[in-house]
């Protein structure tokens, strides 16, 4: 059973991994950072080229937290929704330049490019959280969150802390299932996806047995008494101070962009593929204000 | 001094009384044990002491409870974490934080002891527990034993005077429930730490402890020394006597379950190498092994939970290989270590007909089945019962009925009597032989050797991948009862 067990957190359920490189000993709060400002820019910036840029810049501090292979893995399945996103898109979305008229579909450069920007965003958004999810270590990233509202941290804590064990008990109870004449592997698609669901009641009935146990164990162990103490939390060093202003100024200033219309391309109404002398200047200065994650942290 | 004074108690939306008028007298640095069959009250006696009876439960409550001139009914559970320690049933509910060294430090963040202790407090606690080598493991990787201890340490290093366990051993192995206890009264003696103990282990516990109170039906009917105790429970006819009562199997009976040479493996460690097992049609066969040695692994092979990379394995004949597990649900049927994971439905019956809906059985025949399973398990009372209501012990009857249902002849079963006291595990082991008597098959994996000696046919220890037959005379005396109230071992 334990054998079973941690063969299937080692394997799959729980992401984060402990590495040494200069990125992991960087304080969870600069790279929290970083991760909230590219998630921001992913959410406003349509432009390809800036889309590229970030995404390229992103990669690189996945390189160098030696998490690349795995963000790749996470990329390839960001990769299976791109691919709908593309086809959706391509095959729906209007315009007049037309590249290609195959039957009653007509291809346009306008869904072309806004399919391609689409797909950039959901890339930049995936690779920013693979960071958040194999750089930061989970322990760390609540305690910085837990600044704002503790209750619901502590919270967030534990349902990553528990996970592996409900993960566990859903294959346990796919075992009863089984064991009592359910069929998993054989049989009708729709079958499957039918078997499936019965597996989320008794799931739901044992994490809420689980969440009044914890509950208990929780207000036993004085939580909630008093305004607690951090035992986790450390100086900044005057780097990782430098870190956090710079990407601050990085957000406000991508924002601000924005808002002039820098990395904002409307490609479904006609805006082309192009750029300005300030195009650059807004990129060079966007990645500047970032590029200081690469100094890391030291031991 | 923890005085509990005329205390009564119902939970919430329930008809009957948890507590009736108990009083007791807590002297510190005394050893209290207490016992009582399952719903007797015990556990929620150790709720009043933090308050988490009512605060956290609600439901109807008079009498005091004062700790240390504290009354409970004016403060909260958190508020009394200092003093009071508790430790429950399922370390795995009770360890919030994912890495041992954050996990001893959330008792002490939350009564907000500052930074600089807290570190020292870590340093101390985790060398006492000789929890260093682990202090940056994740939590969810760590064996069950090690849990428990992660969890003992974490609340120790609260430095409460009184600590509650409530049934702390029932999830761990023989083996490391007495380290466990023999931690726990070296803590009593060594640092004067009050202990009240919930157990229903009372061979294994009654030599700890300096005082045992025994529970019915919610009220206090024994309180006394150890020695009064021991004739207490004498007169009483609780002590568990020891009888090996087995069924013979005839020795030429058919093989119906057989495999040959079978290699299992998870990623790069072999679990099982070129195993080879056979079961006679009606023995009850018990397999027994350390902790990791592949036990649960090989059960899920013979059910097709999990497929060998080599060898074969048949049932009545038929090589299972190309069947999937719910196609031998009719012929095998498998428990596994927790009865939630079987249960769900609105009541018991509704439970049993999912399983015969599954399985294709024509419904003429349901009516008959259902009576029958529950009968045999005497849990026919509980028919229209919500199964999530049933105490411990029924739950894992109604568990089994759900499989026994499908009439499997062959039974194989993952750690039964787990957190079973012994009155469900006598209870459990004469439906076994019930069933054996009417031609089933039974194949249970146990740690519980006192469960093996008196049920088992015969006895099979995994080890290093492979099987080894083991005598009767090796398990046997491990539950012997003394006099001094003393288990030997």
């Amino acid at each position: 059973m334990e054998i079973c067990r941690s063969f299937v957190v080692d394997s799959m359920i729980f992401p984060y991994k402990s590495v040494d490189s200069r990125i992991h000993r960087l304080d969870a709060r600069p790279k929290l950072l970083f991760v909230v400002v590219m998630f921001i820019f992913s959410i406003l910036i349509s432009d390809i080229l800036y889309l590229v840029l970030f995404l390229a810049f992103v990669l690189i501090v996945a390189y160098t937290a030696r998490i690349l292979k795995s963000t790749l893995s996470i990329l390839k399945y960001a990769g299976y929704v791109a691919f709908f996103v593309l086809l959706f898109n391509i095959l729906i979305s209007s315009g007049s330049n037309e590249i290609l008229i195959v039957g009653p579909i007509t291809i346009t450069t306008e869904s072309m490019l806004f399919a391609i920007s689409m797909c950039l965003r959901l890339f930049l958004a995936v690779s920013a959280f693979s960071i958040l999810t194999y750089a930061i270590h989970p322990d760390e990233a609540l305690r910085t969150i837990s600044k704002f509202g503790y209750k619901t941290t502590s919270s967030l804590s534990l349902s990553l802390r528990m996970y592996p064990t409900i993960a566990a008990d859903a294959n346990n109870i796919i075992d009863s299932m089984k064991a009592r004449g359910m069929e998993f592997e054989k049989g009708k698609f729709i079958n499957k996806i039918k078997s499936r669901a019965a597996v989320v009641m008794p799931l739901l009935l044992n994490s809420l047995e689980r969440s009044i146990s914890v509950a208990e164990a929780m207000e036993t162990r004085g939580f909630g008494s008093t305004k607690r103490t951090n035992f986790g939390e450390r100086k900044m060093t005057r780097f990782e101070l430098l870190m956090v202003s710079s990407f601050c100024v990085s957000m406000v200033m991508g924002i601000f962009l924005f808002a002039l219309g820098y990395g904002n391309a409307d490609y479904l109404n006609g805006a082309k593929f192009g750029y300005s002398f300030y195009d650059i200047i807004a990129l060079a200065l966007l990645i500047g204000t970032l590029s200081p994650i690469m100094l890391g942290g030291h031991q | 001094m923890i005085r509990i004074e005329n205390v009564t108690f119902s939970y919430p939306d329930s008809a009957e009384t948890a507590l009736k008028d108990i009083s007791i007298e807590i002297r510190e640095g005394e050893f209290i044990l207490i016992v009582g069959k399952s719903g007797c009250g015990k556990s929620t006696l150790c709720r009043t002491l933090n308050g988490l009876v009512p605060h956290f439960y609600g439901g109807t409550f008079s009498g005091r409870v004062i700790i240390d001139g504290i009354d409970t009914r004016k403060t909260t559970p958190s508020k009394l974490a200092g003093t009071i320690g508790m430790i429950f049933q399922d370390p795995e509910n009770q360890l919030i934080m994912t890495n041992v060294e954050n996990e001893l430090a959330f008792g002490l963040e939350n009564i907000a002891l500052p930074v600089e202790k807290i570190r020292e407090r870590i340093e101390r606690y985790s060398y006492r527990f000789g929890l260093n080598n682990l202090i940056h493991r994740f939590i969810p990787e760590l064996s069950g034993g090690e849990k428990q201890k992660v969890a003992l340490a974490s609340i120790l290093a609260m430095q409460p005077k009184y600590l509650v366990l409530d049934e702390p051993t029932s999830q761990l192995d023989e083996e490391n429930a007495r380290t466990f206890l023999e931690a726990i009264k070296n803590l009593n003696v060594s640092v004067g730490i009050t202990i009240i103990l919930v157990e229903h282990r009372l061979e294994r516990c009654l030599q700890y402890a300096d005082r045992l109170i025994f529970m019915k039906n919610g009220k206090v009917e024994f309180d006394g020394r150890r020695e009064e105790a021991i004739q207490y429970l004498k007169s009483e006819n609780l002590v568990q006597t020891f009888s090996r009562k087995v069924n013979q199997v005839n020795p030429h009976q058919e093989i119906i379950l057989e495999a040959n040479n079978i290699w299992f493996s998870y990623g790069n460690s072999h679990i099982l190498k070129g195993l080879n097992l056979s079961v006679r049609k009606g023995e009850i066969l018990a397999i027994t092994g350390a902790n990791g040695s592949g036990k649960s692994t090989l059960l899920k092979n013979l059910n097709g939970l999990l497929k060998p990379e080599e060898g074969t394995i048949t049932i009545f004949g038929k090589d299972i290989s190309g069947c999937s597990t719910a196609e031998l649900a009719a012929e095998i049927g498998y428990l596994s270590q927790n009865p939630n994971d079987y249960l769900f439905e609105k009541n018991l019956q509704k439970e049993l007909e999912f399983t015969l809906t599954n399985l294709n059985i024509a419904k003429a025949e349901w009516e008959e089945r259902i009576s029958w399973t529950l009968s045999i398990l005497d849990l026919s009372r509980y028919r229209r019962t919500f199964p999530r209501d049933l105490s411990c012990g029924e739950r894992e009857r109604a568990a089994l009925a759900s499989i026994l249902v499908a009439k499997p002849r062959i039974l194989v079963l993952d750690e039964p009597t787990r957190g079973l006291d012994q009155w469900n595990k006598a209870k459990l082991g004469q439906t076994l032989q019930s069933l054996q008597r009417e031609g089933f098959t039974t194949i249970i994996v146990t740690h519980d050797f006192r469960f093996i000696a008196e049920y088992a046919n015969r006895v099979l220890r995994l080890h290093e991948g492979s099987l080894y037959e083991i005598p009767f005379e090796r398990i046997y005396p491990v539950t012997a009862w003394n006099e001094g109230g003393t288990a030997a071992s």
